[in-house]
């Protein structure tokens, strides 16, 4: 057994050593290629099977019956809405998808003050989207 | 001198998770140790019950942040007993490699704790900075830092690509060499062997009497492993060593950890340099026909054992974990008696509590230590009195 | 009554509190900066250049939050050793020679600060132990057993550089230091093994690492400290600050003097910024050893004083003084 205390020399060094912190907020994280992150959905591919809700583990992902209607005469069709502050990120609808309608992103930074901010409900535009595409039939509610 | 009780927990500096702890103290001296657990039951093994298979993956996962790696594979293993399904070998490659990662993340960020409980803030943060290199590489192999979401039913869920494992092998050397300078910094700092060699000892009939399993086992001379003794995954392919220390004290299990993270280190080279060519999973079956089935793996805290049994669906009719921090507890409150206040966190940090998984069903009475079924109305008036 | 009025000026503004406050934050700082760098770490940083602030905000923090008194504290008592405990500190502040010449100085104050020093860690041993707590309790007692350990070896280092310039107060140390090393060169050995036995029983004065046992937070939560809150710890925590700096002043004028400063009659600013220099000198010190180690335990490191640093200071003081007086 040695009397010197065996970190002396590490800690002399790491007095010049620049610090390991990385000061987050000024300075931006890299992540990986493949980090899971914020999850993307494209009105044009989805087919509101529900194969996502359904698998999700965290029930993030619901299916409600939205109106998707830009005249008075309402029109529903069950799309997903995706709740970020449940998500735990780990993919599995990206992987249920039948039709690949959820894209992966490495978008990271979600917090928020504001819970709404959290909830992606279809755009005015997605909707408009899921209208053509669907014309006819589509749970009415 | 008077008797003082020592109310460790369920909030103390020294306990990470909820749990309490009382110590009877004369002077420095504890003279007895009472753990009480279930400050964390989150009512998990529940909720498997009412999931799909799919669900229960991530739910798996939960059941220990740290160690979530082998709770998957555990997991993922039960129920492709139950279906009577084999994941390709590259998938069983690719597991192993993820298992081990987290094997290397979970120990170093064990030995960080040890040296913080003992009030070694340099060594904690120093080892924690170079545990970035492994959490870097799990983030790149797996998709996200800690929770790996790796394996499914049938396989795993991402491939490895020759670049990615280049790179793995890169980071892995100069992690070995990190960690190569920790091994002497435990092996020969004074201050820190003068804190944990013979403290703490637990002798191997001791061991064997209390059936300690993991690094405490290894560290009491106690030669098991399930990697090497039920093998799976790939391990029955690779060659490794299992480390075993006959000291028996804190050391010895810390020591342990230690040289098991350069053999994890050596493990994951190999899988990568051998790994075979092929699907990395099966396809996908959501439902599993009547069966019971077991799996045990090696957890980075010993010995984890998930007990499915399914009575046809896509829901299992029951499944039991029993994690390895509830099988080393009851025997690390034995060791408590006899040593002084300022042993007790470094005898908590060498079991690498992980309450959180320790927390789920049981109620044993201890005066007649029978194991008793309660109405939730009965735990309610009783954990009044 | 000119007398008195410099006397209170002195004690209230220069190198009294005042100074003495500023000072110790800026010391708490330092040490806090340089711990943050030898961890890898960045240290405080936002508040004030380079985080130097950051002390003083803490400190006005604490005084903002809510006092807490534990039905089981006896609040008077405890509220009066602190005061006491701090004062005290400050009191062995005027005894240091920090223009080059000392508020108060009388031949043999060495002895006296050294005992003021335990006196004062004495006084935080009583709040600790009136706080009635589990933890506070445990950490009183260490506390206790460690000053009644060091206590011996603190007056006989302090004893060795009176040996060696063969003055009792601490400004005539502070001045005779240079000229007496410089003249008595086989005196340097001694010099620096008393330096090193020092920075060990520092370490265990201030309560760093490997001597933190009173306030070991993984085994005890804060030690003596765990029960206050608010002002009081606001006050605990300066007055552990104060320690540092007075106790580091203290043995950077009497060790350490003959180091940066080797011509004896100088201006006072330059003075000042000397003995402030080394004393940040002992500071790094005891810092770089705070690093390198873990917490002994209460026994081992009682072991380690009454079997070998008590025996082995009082042989280097027997020996000194029988190579003084052969060399005389």
């Amino acid at each position: 057994m040695r009397l010197i205390p065996k970190l002396i020399r590490e800690v002399m060094k790491n007095i010049v050593r620049k610090p390991a912190t990385l000061q987050y907020p000024k300075v931006a994280t890299k992540v990986a290629k493949g980090f899971r992150g914020k999850l993307e959905w494209i009105a044009d591919k989805c087919i509101g099977c529900g194969l996502c809700a359904m698998d999700c583990p965290s029930g993030a992902i619901e299916l409600i019956p939205i109106n998707v209607s830009t005249t008075e005469k309402p029109e529903y069709r069950r799309l997903p809405v995706f709740h970020y502050y449940r998500c735990i990120f780990c993919y599995q609808c990206v992987e249920s998808c039948p039709t690949k309608a959820i894209l992966p992103s490495t978008v990271y930074d979600l917090s928020s003050y504001d819970k709404e901010n959290l909830i992606r409900k279809p755009s005015d535009e997605e909707k408009s989207i899921i209208l053509k595409k669907f014309k006819k039939g589509g749970g009415k509610k | 001198m008077s008797v003082i009780n020592l109310i460790f927990g369920p909030q103390h500096p020294a306990l990470h998770e909820p749990e309490l702890f009382r110590f009877k103290v004369e002077g420095e001296i504890v003279v007895k140790a009472e753990p009480r657990i279930g400050y964390v039951h989150r009512g998990i093994e529940k909720l498997f019950e009412r999931n799909s298979y799919i669900r229960g993956i991530y739910l798996s996962e939960r059941i220990c942040g740290i160690c979530n790696a082998a709770h998957t594979v555990c997991y993922c293993q039960v129920v492709e007993n139950a279906l009577g399904i084999e994941p390709p070998p590259r998938a069983r490659y690719l597991r192993t490699i993820v298992h081990e990662l987290n094997r290397i993340h979970s120990h170093l960020l064990l030995l960080g704790v040890a040296a913080e409980e003992l009030g070694f803030d340099t060594l904690f943060m120093l080892i924690w900075r170079d545990r970035e290199l492994v959490m870097d590489l799990i983030e790149l192999v797996t998709g996200n830092r800690v929770m790996t979401a790796f394996n499914t039913i049938g396989g795993v869920r991402r491939d490895i690509t020759p670049e990615v494992a280049e790179k793995c092998i890169k980071a892995l050397s100069k992690l070995e060499e990190r960690v190569k300078y920790y091994r002497k910094v435990f092996e020969e700092d004074p201050t820190i062997r003068r804190r944990t060699v013979e403290v703490g000892v637990l002798p191997r009939k001791e061991a064997i009497k209390y059936c300690v399993v993991g690094p405490m086992a290894r560290g009491s001379a106690v030669d098991v492993d399930i990697r090497r003794d039920w093998p799976y995954a790939a391990y029955d392919e690779i060659p490794f060593n299992v480390i075993v220390r006959d000291e028996c004290d804190v050391w010895a299990r810390l020591m342990v950890r230690v040289d098991e993270t350069i053999e994890a280190i050596n493990i994951v080279r190999y899988a990568l340099e051998h790994l075979p060519k092929g699907e990395i999973r099966l396809p996908l079956r959501r439902a599993v026909p009547p069966a019971e089935a077991v799996s045990r793996v090696e957890a980075p805290r010993g010995e984890l054992i998930y007990h499915l049994i399914s009575k046809g669906g896509t829901i299992p009719y029951r499944l039991k974990v029993r994690t390895p921090t509830l099988a080393n507890l009851l025997a690390a409150a034995k060791l408590f008696e006899g040593n002084t206040i300022a042993d007790i966190p470094a005898i908590l940090v060498s079991i690498d509590p992980c309450f959180a998984c320790t927390d789920r069903v049981t109620l044993i009475d201890l005066k007649d230590n029978k194991v008793k079924r309660v109405s939730l109305r009965e735990l309610a008036r009783r954990c009044r009195k | 009554m000119n007398t008195w009025l410099s006397l209170l000026l002195k004690s209230v503004i220069f190198p009294g509190f005042l100074f003495i406050f500023a000072f110790a934050l800026f010391v708490e700082w330092f040490e806090r900066k340089l711990t943050g760098r030898m961890e890898n770490r960045m240290g405080p940083s936002y508040t004030g250049p380079f985080g130097v602030l950051q002390p003083f905000a803490d400190f006005i923090k604490l005084l903002q939050k809510e006092t807490i008194d534990v039905r089981s504290m006896s609040t008077r008592i405890v509220d009066f050793m602190i005061i006491a405990s701090l004062s005290l500190y400050i009191l062995c502040a005027l005894f240091i020679p920090y223009t080059g010449k000392s508020v108060l100085s009388f031949d043999g104050d060495v002895v006296l600060v050294s005992l003021l020093l335990s006196l004062a860690s004495g006084l935080l041993y009583f709040a600790g132990l009136l706080s009635r707590n589990a933890f506070t309790v445990v950490g009183a007692v260490r506390l206790l057993l460690q000053v009644v350990a060091l206590d011996i070896p603190l007056v006989l280092l302090a004893i060795v550089p009176v040996i060696i310039t063969g003055r009792f107060s601490i400004v005539e140390i502070a001045h005779r230091m240079p000229e007496s090393l410089i003249y008595a060169p086989f005196l340097i050995p001694f010099w620096l093994v008393a330096l090193m036995f020092e920075a060990i029983t520092e370490q265990a004065e201030i309560e760093r690492n490997p001597f933190s046992m009173p306030h070991a937070e993984t085994e005890i939560v804060a030690g003596y400290i765990t029960e206050f809150s608010g002002v009081r710890l606001a006050l605990v925590n300066l007055a552990r600050d104060v320690q540092l700096t007075v106790t580091s002043s203290f043995l950077a004028s009497i060790f350490l003097s003959g180091l940066l400063r080797p011509v004896s009659n100088m201006a006072m600013f330059i003075n000042v910024v000397l003995l402030i220099l080394e004393t940040l000198l002992i500071v790094f010190v005891a810092t770089e050893i705070k690093c390198i180690t873990a917490r002994l335990r209460i026994d081992i490191a009682l072991d380690l004083f009454w079997k070998y640093i008590i025996p082995l200071c009082t042989l280097l003081v027997i020996l000194l003084f029988s190579v003084k007086v052969i060399a005389l």
